[in-house]
């Protein structure tokens, strides 16, 4: 058998046996657990941790109707109230689908400087009309995820003989239908809420603005203040034209994508958690073979490289069947869900979906390389989990650092700081992944793919030499410099043995 | 074919930082025939065998597998038992043994069906489904032989096979390795425990130090050292009868080496002094004896002298070894 067929089928055979033990292992159960486990601890650190016990409480107002006619006046004020800050969403969300376009008509003003007519009429259809016309559908879907949550919903209830009796009844626990109840009383006014946890910010809003309004229409100055408004010169906005020299070139001024910054930032996350997990993976079962001692049956059987190689690609796999269960197990939900979600709250790459995923799985496997690798010579050294924490942990620390690096890069935007952490190879892996959500170009990815599989094999060799050199040692780890002083013969291929 | 070369080191040396583990080391093993390689703990054979194997490569010397000195490429004809037992505790008993077939290049149905074939012929038919974590010591230690050998290896190489097993299954697994002899293997075997090398082997090589002390037959191991004479008299035999090297042991036997005159020729004077002679045998010195006398260091193996002595027992009485077991 050749020496080419002796290690593709030792590299075959450790690496099918790996993916075996490692996929029917409880572990890797867990490992697919992951992104439900991830999902409920969020939902219940958010149940844990929100602001109010009583999620209806800010956005469930009752407001006691004592024949004065302000209780008509706060459910007026709360229904332009509310289309306000539909109209300033999507003003916000046109700027950011189309951040080139300037704004249409409909949604030139600033929804603080709206009138009440104009937001009566806003609130009587218009907003439908501009949200369809433009494309900004936040529609029933985006009411569904609670993007309306907001704004509060008062209720109107004719006062009893004692309007403050009749408040606080409505706030028993009992009631469980109100978080607030607004009452005017001997000219001023009342807010009673459920508990001091309950968010009164936009209640007291609300209530102050129709209290003004009212007032303002019995004094007569309703048409006047609007006249007023409408009076209010228009204002020109330019940018100041600055001197420069003659035939340079105009200043580049760095552009923030918050959409691509978001992708980017999702697909690090991806990346490291991928990463994290199947290093682990790799570590406690390289441990194992040393402890339960097959290892000298494999390195006796098939080249230690091969073993190397068989053992990294294993992971590989194991890493893409996880990837198409959560596929296949969450891809449909999640389709489903992405389907529900307005446009644009996703930001969809600039190169497309395939596109972006196929460069972020090529350089999941760059990364994986690269940690994989080392964390293998680091677990052939180690001969329990103890040791390989302990061993370990400045590599953990420095992907961490690369994680926090690679996210503030991200948020920087393109820069000085960018284009660093782009071509440091321990980081390059995560920065190149985030940029393949912005732009385009391939040309900057081949280049990277290049220089990390050059990297990479470094990596491997000096790993690989590692693995040969610890893989029969048992006892403590060598220190970093019993590994500088043998650095002779590890480097020349040599296996060191504790037993004779 | 028979009688050739299997086996050949010649001048091994190794060593482990200022450690030299091998000194100098010769071996060799004919086709078809089971070697012996003997020697106290920390004599070499691990590392000699390692070396053998490809795992390490020597300093100095050199050595050839079944005419190839890269064993790895021939590791399909090789079949190997480190001392150190090594299996996968969630893999079955029949998974385990296609897998290490297929780790020598059988293909992995081929050795799912040998396994079956081999645990029912050895008495594990009841164990095929079964998960390492949940077997014996002695029993895991047959599923490991037994992949060693699944893919039908020229060459076995098996270190301390018989360590840790209770005298049953040191006879299991000699039986086990008789049968891969019949097959037509070559068999090299470590061990310190000499009942086994006495039973099983063809020829030994006895290392010490990191060197070879000797390498031959079993009897010619035992030649080594002269036959013993102990023999009893009803009165004090004469001083001047008594040859060089006699003794008297507390219970009153004078044991010492045939003499250069004869066994004969010294009962005759013997009987002829009147001393009455009253119990007489020549004894053939075991091989433990040879081999303590060889390595130079009686103390060093009592664990081994134990061992070897329980065997001995063992064997005289099998009925109460199994009732025991």
């Amino acid at each position: 058998m050749s020496s080419l067929a002796t290690y593709a089928r030792g590299m075959a055979v450790i690496a099918r046996r790996d993916i075996v033990a490692t996929v029917v292992s409880k572990g890797f159960l867990i490992w697919l657990a992951t992104p439900i486990l991830a999902l409920g601890f969020g939902l219940l650190i958010g149940l844990l941790t929100g602001s109010d016990p009583e999620p209806s409480a800010p956005t469930s107002v009752a407001v006691i109707d004592t024949g004065t006619g302000y209780a008509d006046w706060v459910e007026s004020t709360a229904r332009v109230e509310r289309a306000r800050s539909r109209y300033g969403r999507l003003r916000a969300r046109f700027e950011t689908l189309r951040p080139e376009d300037s704004l249409p008509p409909e949604l030139e003003t600033p929804a603080p400087l709206l009138s009440v007519p104009d937001l009566e009429q806003l609130a009587a259809g218009e907003l439908e009309r501009v949200e369809t016309a433009y494309d900004l559908g936040t529609g029933e879907a985006a009411r569904a995820f609670g993007l309306d949550r907001r704004e509060a919903a008062v209720t109107v209830i004719v006062a009893a003989a004692d309007p403050r009796a009749q408040a606080e009844a409505l706030l028993a626990p009992e009631a469980d239908r109100f978080g607030a109840v607004l009452l005017e009383e001997e000219g001023g006014l009342v807010l009673l809420r459920r508990s001091p946890g309950t968010n009164i910010e936009r209640i007291r809003v609300i209530a102050t603005t129709a209290w003004e309004r009212r007032n303002a229409d019995r004094l007569g100055l309703t048409d006047q203040l609007l006249d007023l408004r409408r009076a209010a010169p228009s204002i020109d906005v330019s940018v100041p034209s600055r001197p420069s020299e003659p035939g340079a070139p105009p200043e580049p001024q760095p552009e923030r994508n918050q959409g691509a910054e978001s992708l980017g930032t999702g697909a690090v996350m991806v990346l490291f958690m991928l990463i994290s997990l199947l290093a682990g993976a790799l570590l406690s079962n390289m441990v194992e073979e040393k402890g339960n001692k097959v290892i000298e049956i494999l390195v006796a059987s098939v080249p230690i490289p091969a073993i190397f190689a068989g053992k990294l690609i294993a992971m590989v796999i194991v890493s893409l069947i996880g990837i198409i269960v959560w596929g296949v197990l969450f891809g449909g939900g999640a389709a489903l869900l992405l389907g529900q979600l307005p446009d644009g709250l996703i930001p969809d790459p600039e190169r497309g979906w395939l596109g972006f995923v196929l460069l972020g799985l090529g350089y999941f496997i760059c990364a994986y390389l690269i940690f994989g690798a080392l964390f293998l010579g680091i677990g052939s050294l180690c001969s329990s989990i103890r040791e390989v924490q302990t061993l370990s942990m400045p590599v953990t620390i420095l992907q961490m650092l690369v994680l926090v690096l690679t996210l503030q890069a991200i948020s920087a935007g393109p820069g000085t700081m960018q284009t660093v952490i782009s071509w440091f190879p321990l980081s390059a892996p995560y920065m190149m992944a985030a940029r393949a959500g912005a732009g385009t170009d391939i040309l900057p990815h081949i280049i990277a793919y290049v220089w990390l599989l050059v990297f990479a094999s470094g990596v491997i060799f000096v790993s690989a030499r590692l693995f040969r050199y610890g893989v029969l040692r048992s006892g403590p780890p060598p220190s970093l410099k019993d590994l500088g002083k043998t650095m002779k013969t590890w480097i020349r291929g040599d296996v060191v043995q504790s037993k004779v | 074919m028979a009688g050739d070369i299997a086996v050949e080191a010649r001048g091994l040396k190794k060593s482990f930082g200022d450690k030299l583990a091998v000194h100098d080391i010769d071996l060799t093993a004919r086709e078809g025939e089971i070697l012996g390689f003997l020697g106290q703990n920390g004599a070499g054979k691990t590392t000699t065998i390692r070396m053998l194997l490809g795992i390490l490569s020597p300093d100095e010397g050199r050595c050839e597998v079944l005419g190839s000195t890269d064993p790895l490429s021939i590791a399909h004809r090789i079949g190997y038992l480190p001392e150190e037992r090594g299996l996968y505790p969630a893999m079955s008993t029949r998974e385990t043994i296609a897998f290490m077939g297929a780790l020598r290049g059988l293909p992995l149905s081929e050795g799912r069906r040998r396994a079956e074939t081999l645990l029912e012929a050895n008495g594990l038919g009841a164990e095929i489904d079964a998960k390492i974590r949940t077997m014996s010591k002695g029993m895991a230690q047959k599923v490991q032989l037994l992949g060693s050998f699944v893919h039908e290896p020229d060459l076995i190489i098996l270190d301390e096979p018989f360590s840790g097993l209770d005298p049953v299954n040191q006879q299991a697994l000699e039986a086990m390795i008789e049968a891969e002899r019949q097959r037509g293997a070559t068999i090299v075997f470590s061990t310190h425990i000499m009942g086994h090398a006495e039973r099983l082997c063809d020829r030994l090589v006895v290392v010490a130090g990191g060197r070879t002390r000797f390498t031959g037959t079993v009897t010619e191991a035992r030649s080594v050292l002269p036959a013993v004479v102990a023999l009893t008299t009803e009165r004090a035999i004469p001083p001047n009868l008594l040859p060089d090297g006699a003794h008297q042991v507390p219970s009153g036997e004078w044991r010492f080496p045939v003499p250069d005159m004869g066994v004969e020729a010294l009962l005759r004077r013997i009987i002829d002094s009147g001393a009455g002679l009253r119990d007489f045998t020549t004894e053939r010195p075991t091989l433990h004896d040879a081999f303590v006398e060889m390595v130079g260091d009686p103390e060093a193996d009592d664990a081994a002298l134990a061992e070897e002595r329980q065997d001995a027992a063992d064997a005289a009485d099998p009925g109460a070894e199994r009732a025991a077991a």
